[in-house]
């Protein structure tokens, strides 16, 4: 079917929308003179990132939930205690991020830290990692998402987060001495993740071999101690010798000796591999584009990774520069916002999280999105949040995202006198004679703007 | 015009309209939308057949719930928590057939049990589920029989295998892993007061026209919600959504009329939680397996006439120890209970192997043993009752899977 038209949204409006969060007050303007420029920019420095930049690190998050889990019964473990104290320090992450999400004058630069993110998912699906998931994106990815791949694949399987999360943490090799003696061995949760999800991708080429094979390179990379934690001790990474599985390991057709550096050297290598660059291409377009997108324009990020050496900064300035990032999109083609993109740029537009009521609507916003079915760092699985429209557009969460439109206007009509004024403004010439009928034609403010922030104009990006 | 909940799903309460004012506005909408027109159905891919998933996440402690009080070693092996034998006193185990019972909570399911429409596996579990519940979860809903093996769910995977694919919806907003995949599936929450005011949905539904994404989802939700209203007739509405303990008897109930009634989804999926019981168990089962009964009688009641040709699978990660911890409780254990109710359960009797108690026969000396795969029960619902052929069960949908015969009767 043939769609009708759709309204050239300008290129600032492309820019606040498509690469960013939805534009806070005075941002269209910002990126108006030079919307290519205003991207770039964002890549070249790293924001402070205030309401973040303040939590504590792994090591401190996790001395403090194990002290939760100690107070008051002796020997035993306070379960309820325990369970109180990961579920704040989570709330206090997510918190956080969204009121950065809502407030951050570097959007684009968030959207990366998401996209990333989410291809190295850390979830608090499993609960024994739920304190340390926030840590994780602040630790090993936030810092190099304009940095080479290689540092933030390094990054993310040695923290301490990703090792309890898949398991590896307890990965013995079944030849050393506490392996025999335990009649332990290899877990393969981590390597097949890495090998299907971080670098080559399920049609990447390996065997099962190969998962073994990094399965045995990855033996020994633990947490202090190993689980369970020793009080007093963070849990920071650590490689145990005496847990390692010996040499010769082989991985794609490649022999390594056994030791922590033959691991990282194996990572490096899966790092540099065209199917992992090609993924990465992919997941980063996507993450823009939604699940279909222009294949010249993943050709282009691909090529520019591969003449980088995988930086991943010049991949997103190589997006950003090409001409069909920059193409009309209509409702139905490209991204659909998924709800923590929803809520953020509704945030944005509405100037909430921000000033002293910040931390009330930052935790607003935490539950909205996870009424939505996307709870802050609680993806359902190892891979991560689906860039796909299908997958947020089933009928009740459509409908429950028209619910909460009307909600967050119920709260926010008072400050917006003029809904047609404001959402000609966040929304630029996406806003139609449809859409403008609509939003003149509502009978109460409330419902005028909930009908702007419910439009397709402002799901699709 | 406030008729939609508060901003914050935790905050309450919220704004309800009375019954009647719902009905009026969900006949009205109803009419205004033009509901006929709306293609509710997509195929009738299991003829007159339903099936309806319940999936007790946190691990239900099987021998609570259908304890097996004939076994001699039941009495030592489950401490002083061991419910007493049939026919002493109030809070007796009821019995099902001289060897396994079902915990008092559960007796509103007894006629059931007479009737040939209820049927227990005491004693099924995955082979490499492991005691995490993320892990056991992911695997009982992707069919995989180790981690990673599967990023979808078997059940998206057995209806896609069909001819005609059925629809199916899940009962919540969020959709189950049980239920992604390639096929497409609607996620629906019937208990949930239409929050949206007709005119309003109206004005946006002339928005969404044009949108060849949200428009037509929009249209299904607005026709879903007011149909289940309709179905649901007076039921009293709390107001509360499924997330509480227990199965919602509302929710169930909405679920049956949804699925019972012609030309709509088949199949559908609820998650209950609430069976995670580490410490105080007796007092939070007692609540979650009356929640359970009564759900699952609020199911029958839906489902009307279409529960003769029914078949509810009541299935959970795991089971748990068989010793009580130091909490009062039970941990993460390894074989558990499923049920089968319904006219398509081969019902009135007990399937599958049982291991026992004896301490020799328990899983690394703790846990109920799996005597039944888990696996070939979800192959047995699969073939037997769906009507996956073995082709594709074993290429796509359960591979390596071996059903387990004469669970279900199909008419």
């Amino acid at each position: 079917m043939p769609l009708p038209p759709f309204p050239d949204r300008g290129r600032a409006w492309i820019a606040v929308h498509r690469f960013g969060l939805g534009p806070r007050p005075g941002e269209v303007e910002a990126a108006r003179g030079d919307p290519e420029g205003w991207l770039l920019a964002q890549l070249r420095v790293r924001p402070g990132a205030p309401p973040l930049d303040r939590l504590p690190d792994h090591e401190a998050l996790h001395a403090k939930v194990l002290r939760a889990g100690r107070a008051g019964l002796g020997d035993g473990v306070d379960r309820a205690g325990l369970r109180e104290a990961r579920r704040a320090a989570w709330r206090a992450e997510a918190e956080a991020r969204a009121r950065w999400a809502a407030t951050t004058p570097a959007p684009f630069h968030e959207r990366l830290v998401w996209c990333w993110s989410s291809r190295f998912t850390v979830s608090t699906a499993r609960k024994s990692a739920m304190h340390l998931v926030g840590a994780f994106e602040r630790e090993a990815v936030r810092p190099r998402v304009t940095g080479p791949l290689r540092e933030m694949l390094r990054a993310a399987v040695r923290h301490p987060a990703m090792l309890l999360y898949l398991d590896n943490a307890g990965s013995i090799g079944p030849d050393t001495r506490a392996g025999q003696r335990r009649g332990r061995g290899l877990n393969e949760n981590l390597a097949r993740e890495v090998l299907e999800l971080h670098t080559l991708g399920a049609d990447g080429g390996y065997t099962q071999a190969d998962v073994r094979g990094l399965a045995g390179l990855l033996t020994g990379w633990t947490v202090f101690g190993g689980p369970p934690l020793k009080e007093g001790r963070g849990p920071g990474f650590t490689f145990r010798a005496d847990l390692h599985q010996p040499g010769p390991h082989v991985l794609l057709g490649a022999r390594y000796g056994g030791g922590e550096a033959e691991g990282l050297r194996a990572l490096d290598a899966l790092a540099a591999h065209p199917a992992t660059l090609r993924r990465a291409a992919e997941g980063l377009v996507m993450a823009f584009f939604g699940p279909r997108p222009d294949g010249g324009l993943v050709a282009a990020v691909e090529g520019r990774l591969r003449e980088s050496d995988g930086d991943l900064g010049e991949a997103a300035a190589a997006m950003v520069r090409h001409p069909a990032s920059w193409g009309p999109m209509a409702p139905g083609q490209g991204a659909l916002r998924d709800p923590a993109r929803f809520v953020a740029a509704a945030a944005r537009g509405l100037g909430a999280a921000g000033g002293r009521a910040g931390r009330r609507g930052a935790a607003r916003m935490v539950q909205a999105q996870a009424s939505l079915g996307q709870p802050v760092f609680g993806a359902p699985s190892p891979e991560g949040w689906s860039v796909d429209p299908a997958d947020w557009a089933g009928p009740e969460q459509v409908l429950r995202r028209v619910e909460l439109a009307l909600a967050i206007a119920e709260g926010a009509a008072g400050a917006v006198p003029d809904p047609l004024g404001w959402a000609e403004g966040v929304l630029g010439p996406a806003v139609d004679d449809a859409l403008r009928a609509a939003i003149a034609g509502a009978p109460s403010r409330v419902e005028a703007l909930a009908t702007a922030l419910a439009s397709p104009a402002f799901q699709w990006t | 015009m406030s008729m939609h909940p508060s901003f914050s799903p935790s905050s309450s309460p919220t704004f309800l309209p009375s019954r009647r004012r719902l009905l009026q506005a969900m006949g009205l909408g109803a009419a205004a939308l033009g509901l006929g027109q709306v293609r509710l159905s997509r195929a009738e891919g299991l003829g007159p057949r339903r099936f309806v998933l319940v999936q007790l996440r946190g691990g239900l402690d099987g021998l609570a719930a259908l304890p097996p009080w004939a076994d001699p070693d039941h009495r030592r092996a489950r401490g002083p928590r061991a419910l007493p034998d049939p026919g002493h006193g109030d809070g007796a185990v009821v019995d099902l057939d001289g060897a396994f019972g079902l915990h008092p909570a559960l007796a509103g399911l007894l006629p059931l049990w007479q009737a040939g429409q209820l049927a227990a596996l005491p004693a099924v579990g995955l082979a490499h589920g492991g005691r995490s519940h993320f892990d056991a979860q992911d695997l009982l809903e992707s069919g995989g029989d180790h981690k990673g093996d599967a990023r979808d769910g078997w059940l998206n995977r057995a209806l896609s295998a069909l001819p005609e694919a059925p629809g199916a919806t899940a009962i919540g907003a969020a959709l189950p892993l049980v239920l992604r995949g390639d096929g497409e599936v609607a996620s629906v929450d019937p208990t949930r007061a239409p929050a949206v005011d007709p005119a309003f949905a109206e004005g946006l539904r002339a928005l969404y026209a044009r949108d060849p994404v949200l428009g037509p989802a929009l249209d299904e939700a607005l026709a879903l919600r007011a149909r289940v209203a309709a179905e649901m007739g007076d039921a009293p509405a709390d107001g509360k959504g499924r997330r509480g303990r227990g199965l919602d008897p509302a929710a169930a109930r909405a679920a049956g009329a949804l699925i019972g009634a012609d030309g709509g989804p088949q199949v559908a999926v609820l998650d209950v939680g609430g069976w995670d019981t580490h410490a105080g168990q007796e007092a939070a089962l007692q609540r979650a397996l009356r929640g359970l009964a009564d759900g699952l009688l609020a199911l029958r009641e839906g489902l009307g006439p279409a529960w003769g040709h029914s078949l509810v699978l009541v299935i959970s990660e795991f089971g748990r120890t068989v010793g009580p911890n130091g909490t009062g409780g039970t941990d993460h254990g390894t074989g558990g209970l499923a049920l089968l109710l319904g006219g398509g359960a081969a019902g009135g009797r007990v399937h599958g192997p049982w291991p026992g108690l004896a301490p020799g026969a328990l899983h690394e000396g703790r846990d109920l043993a799996a005597a039944t795969d888990t696996r070939g029960l979800l192959a047995a619902v699969a073939r037997d009752w769906l009507g996956v052929d073995e082709g594709a069960l074993a290429a796509r949908v359960l591979p390596g899977a071996r059903p387990v015969d004469g669970l279900v009767r199909r008419g």
